[in-house]
């Protein structure tokens, strides 16, 4: 192997690695600070795992929605591997049928969170259902999963923009039509 | 409509992308089954050992920012206040700081003090670090662990305002310095109760009721003996006395849980919603009592 490959492979180590760590310092963040008015907190790291799989594809989003749900698997007492599961899952119900449409249509990101929503509560009521108690899965979906789904909607927009602009930036793109 | 989707490399294999898809939801399943039968126990001690002291310390930032947004009132006479702090030199400002930690442990000790002359129990105080990220379970973390002598099975109270000591959680699972607890309000959770009525006592189950649309319930009651609204539920301790293996069975008789709001009649039993004394959701400081003096 030579040089200039292993230090290629080194970077990519490293630069992974930081991924892993920011995403673990915000679900710490999520834990810990985000106000819940009603019980209820808007659930970044879905969101941002969302924007990421809508505007970088869903093989790069699956890493973040990793890292993210072991963050907040072990912030949260929940079991390992819960949060990734719901997540990944999320990532996927999130990107795939919307992969034909514009980047820039406002209601890319509005769709894909409550479509990753949907799947993330899905997952989770799931893995709760079966490790931890049966619960009635409408009163669920009408006290839990909707409000947070409704909550993730508002900064979703926002963080999509942000995203999406810091994207074109730094890679630059063209639309392919234009060719 | 203009498509601006990723330019492929020439070369790169088409099977990369669901291959790594695949083999990451295969490793999150793979923990979840390893954690699911307690072989992820030791490493998740050590992660929730270093992580808790952080949770904690970005908890009580959080308050500091809250403190920050409250009505503007307060921001003028924290504003004159800080005037008055800048003035001072830092040696001042720093004996300032410890005194504020010193006044707030000698609250909290105060706090404890009093409970533990009135009832018969031995505490332990601590402060509540994260709490799950969404609402499917409920529960939250506390900075000290089995160390400290918590164990599972240990009732959790807290106390607000001019509301007396109130059972908010069991703990669940401990590590060497973290305990995770698991809520009353949390619908896994389920709680032997009892209601004093002159020289009688009404029976039933406190069952956590957050996912089903309200908090906690009392459910499993004699469709003859009467609720009101208003009464006092405290814990009835029944695990303690019958089965001393169990893991509820740390939880004393007497511990107050929350008064009668509503009653209602299903089938052969009375069930009631209970306002609970101390919201779980607000906490910032409990006390778990690790000895019930009996």
């Amino acid at each position: 192997m030579d040089n200039r490959r292993r230090r290629r492979i080194e970077e990519r180590i490293a630069a992974e690695v930081l991924l892993a760590l920011l995403l673990l310092l915000l679900a710490l963040l999520q834990s810990a600070l985000l106000p819940r008015p009603y019980g209820v907190t808007p659930n970044l790291l879905l969101v941002l795992v969302v924007c990421q799989g809508l505007l970088a594809g869903p093989t790069d989003a699956v890493r973040w929605a990793f890292y993210a749900g072991i963050g907040l698997d072990l912030c949260s007492g929940s079991l390992i591997g819960s949060h990734a599961l719901a997540l990944l899952g999320a990532v996927l119900l999130a990107t795939l049928p919307l992969i034909r449409l514009s980047r820039g249509n406002w209601l890319v990101p509005l769709l894909g969170v409550t479509f990753g929503a949907c799947a993330y509560h899905a997952i989770l009521a799931l893995i709760i259902y079966l490790s931890v108690a049966p619960v009635p899965l409408d009163r669920y979906l009408l006290v839990s999963a909707l409000p947070e789904a409704a909550a993730a909607l508002v900064p979703a927009l926002p963080l999509y923009m942000l995203l999406h602009w810091q994207r074109t930036r730094r890679y630059g793109e063209v639309a392919i039509d234009v060719y | 409509m203009i498509r601006n989707r990723p330019i492929k490399i020439p070369g790169a294999s088409p099977y990369r992308g669901p291959t790594l898809i695949l083999v990451i939801v295969l490793l999150a399943l793979l923990l979840l089954a390893l954690d699911y039968f307690g072989m992820l126990v030791p490493v998740r001690s050590r992660v929730e050992a270093m992580l808790t002291p952080v949770l904690v310390w970005v908890r009580s930032s959080g308050d500091w920012l809250t403190d920050l947004a409250a009505p503007p009132a307060d921001i003028a006479r924290l504003q004159a206040e800080i005037s008055a702090l800048q003035a001072e030199n830092s040696r001042l400002r720093e004996q300032a700081i410890q005194l504020e930690a010193i006044q707030l442990e000698n609250s909290r000790l105060r706090d404890q003090l009093r409970i533990e002359q009135a009832r018969p129990w031995q505490l332990v105080g601590t402060a509540v670090g994260g709490r799950t990220p969404d609402t499917g379970r409920r529960v939250i973390v506390l900075a000290a662990g089995s160390d400290n002598g918590v164990q599972p099975g240990m009732a959790v109270i807290a106390q607000e305002g001019n509301q007396p000591p109130a059972l908010i959680g069991v703990v669940e699972s401990t590590g060497p310095q973290s305990a995770m607890v698991l809520l009353i309000t949390d619908f896994s959770s389920a709680v032997s109760a009892q209601i004093y009525r002159g020289d009688t006592v009404v029976s039933g189950i406190v069952q956590g009721r957050w996912q089903r649309g309200s908090r906690i319930r009392l459910e499993e009651v004699d469709r003859e003996a009467i609720l009101n609204g208003g009464e006092v539920v405290v814990t009835a301790g029944l695990t303690a006395r019958l089965a001393g293996d169990l893991p509820r069975a740390a939880i004393p008789p007497d511990v107050p849980i929350g008064t009668i709001e509503t009653v209602a009649t299903e089938g052969q039993q009375q069930v009631a919603e209970i306002r609970p004394f101390v919201d779980p959701d607000r906490v910032r400081y409990v006390w778990i009592i690790v000895d019930a003096g009996e």
